[in-house]
């Protein structure tokens, strides 16, 4: 039950944001031809596999996940306080933990949906436009993104647990994201916070090949599961202040 | 202005005022480290740039702008709709003012709040340029934020008329966000792309303008009137879409 209400309140965001990344895919794949001619050479790369890259992996559609991603961390005991609907849920015979655990179970497997939609639409479509795709690189990245994604909600999540007003948190979000984007372009602290744009897309990283827009070689586990913990630690913060927390 | 509008505007006010504090600290923060780290970010950079063109490429065409754009639009948030699921629309309905007067007083302080923001930059650069030994023209810092101003309004007024038809409390929003991407993809293909004044966000920082230079990343000539006038219009056409809509519509 506790899953069937996370869904029902997530459902609309996913599904706009799923309808979303998927129209940019099917569009992206399908129109290719008229958008790279028209596009020209200053945005597009010569070959398939680059234009895929520039509009999925480092462009448009990874722009929206990163956004669609964190939007879905939105919610919560927080927010149904300011809505009246709170007591109902925390009268419910079950530990506030299970409600957090739920919710946040609910955000990974619709960010992995997401993050897959790329691997399941390009490669399969492009053979339809007799282009080739290679599965191995679209699911690599629908790695990459997952985990970042994962990161973005967890954060977003955290502030809507700490902010009563969603406006408030996703403001205190965004402009945080950015602040932390300056900071580790501009300073040293880019080795310790890699900037989730540049582990999604690869760009300025040793396992993407800039000359062919390819992955090559293992995956970056170190820094995936630094990200991972880093989530795993907002995540954790969020539990803690909502089950302290007086509603 | 009558003291009931004044009431209305200070409602506006409270209601957006956390986010609009934290935009502002974000932006000016931005626009610091930018200048004062800008040694930095040069020696890193691949190229050689001058301290014009870092500051246009880190301010009017990267980050900030783009750092603005979504928070002129989380501006656009909020209204009678997103009142509705709190309970409280019924109380602002109650207010002895027609929806079209309260639409009004929301889209002013917005504008306002967006103007502000729009300026935040032409203020800190030329202020703090001399700090690293640089300087920043006062006069194309103005001028961009005028350009900000219009730009932004057009996403505040966006947000606002999709806030007035949506309910939930980020569709508008991350609608909002998807229709500017498929604008962004629509002016860039033929034959809109032949007119680039057609690409607002193109406008703002003055890439294929004539009142741009991009050899000295500077904006020469008068202000761009005609196309800071189109924008207006097109952010005014919203507002009163808007409250044509919230007039129209039954909050029961």
């Amino acid at each position: 039950m506790l899953w069937f209400k996370a869904w029902r309140e997530s459902r609309p965001r996913f599904l706009i944001c799923a309808g979303i990344v998927a129209a940019i895919c099917i569009l992206g794949v399908l129109l290719e031809g008229p958008a790279r001619e028209q596009l020209g050479s200053r945005l597009v790369p010569n070959s398939y596999v680059g234009y895929v890259y520039r509009l999925t992996y480092a462009g448009t559609v990874r722009g929206l996940f990163s956004l669609f991603a964190s939007v879905l961390g939105l919610g919560g005991l927080q927010r149904e306080r300011g809505l009246g609907t709170a007591a109902f849920t925390l009268i419910l015979p079950v530990t506030r933990f299970r409600l957090i655990l739920v919710r946040v179970g609910m955000g990974i497997v619709q960010i992995g949906a997401i993050s897959l939609l790329p691997a399941a639409i390009i490669p399969a479509l492009s053979r339809v436009t007799h282009q080739v795709y290679p599965l191995s690189q679209a699911l690599q990245f629908s790695l990459l993104w997952f985990v970042c994604g994962i990161a973005g909600f967890a954060a977003w999540f955290l502030a809507s647990t700490l902010f009563g007003s969603d406006f408030t948190a996703v403001t205190v979000c965004v402009a945080s994201g950015f602040l932390l984007g300056v900071a580790s372009q501009l300073s040293s602290l880019g080795a310790y916070l890699p900037s989730g744009n540049y582990v999604m897309s690869g760009f300025k990283m040793s396992y993407l090949d800039p000359q062919t827009d390819l992955l090559t070689g293992a995956l970056p586990w170190r820094i995936l599961l630094q990200i991972s913990l880093q989530a795993a630690i907002l995540m954790a913060l969020a539990v803690r202040v909502t089950e302290k927390r007086d509603f | 202005m009558t003291l009931c509008d004044l009431a209305l505007c200070q409602k506006a006010w409270k209601e957006s005022r956390v986010r609009f504090a934290i935009m502002v600290l974000a932006l000016a923060w931005i626009c610091a480290a930018i200048v004062l780290l800008q040694r930095i970010a040069s020696a890193r950079s691949d190229e050689s740039m001058s301290y014009a063109q870092f500051i246009w490429k880190a301010v009017y065409r990267g980050a900030v702008r783009d750092l603005f754009t979504i928070l002129a639009m989380l501006l656009g948030l909020g209204g009678l709709l997103q009142e509705q699921a709190k309970g409280t629309a019924g109380f602002t309905l109650a207010l002895p003012v027609s929806r079209k007067r309260m639409v009004a007083a929301r889209a002013v302080v917005g504008l306002a709040e967006v103007a502000f923001l729009s300026f935040i930059p032409a203020i800190l650069l030329p202020l703090l340029s001399p700090l690293v030994n640089e300087s920043y023209p006062l006069g194309a810092a103005l001028t961009f934020g005028v350009l900000w101003t219009a730009g932004g309004s057009i996403l505040f007024a966006a947000t606002f008329l999709l806030s007035a038809v949506l309910a939930g409390e980020y569709t508008p929003w991350i609608v909002c966000t998807a229709s500017l991407v498929a604008y962004m993809l629509l002016v860039s293909l033929w034959p809109l792309s032949l007119l680039p004044s057609l690409n607002f966000l193109q406008v703002m920082n003055g890439v294929g303008m004539p009142w741009f230079r991009e050899a000295k990343y500077a904006l020469v000539g008068p202000a761009p009137i005609l196309p800071i006038a189109v924008m207006g219009l097109a952010a005014a056409f919203f507002i009163w879409a808007a409250g044509a809509v919230t007039e129209s519509r039954d909050f029961s």
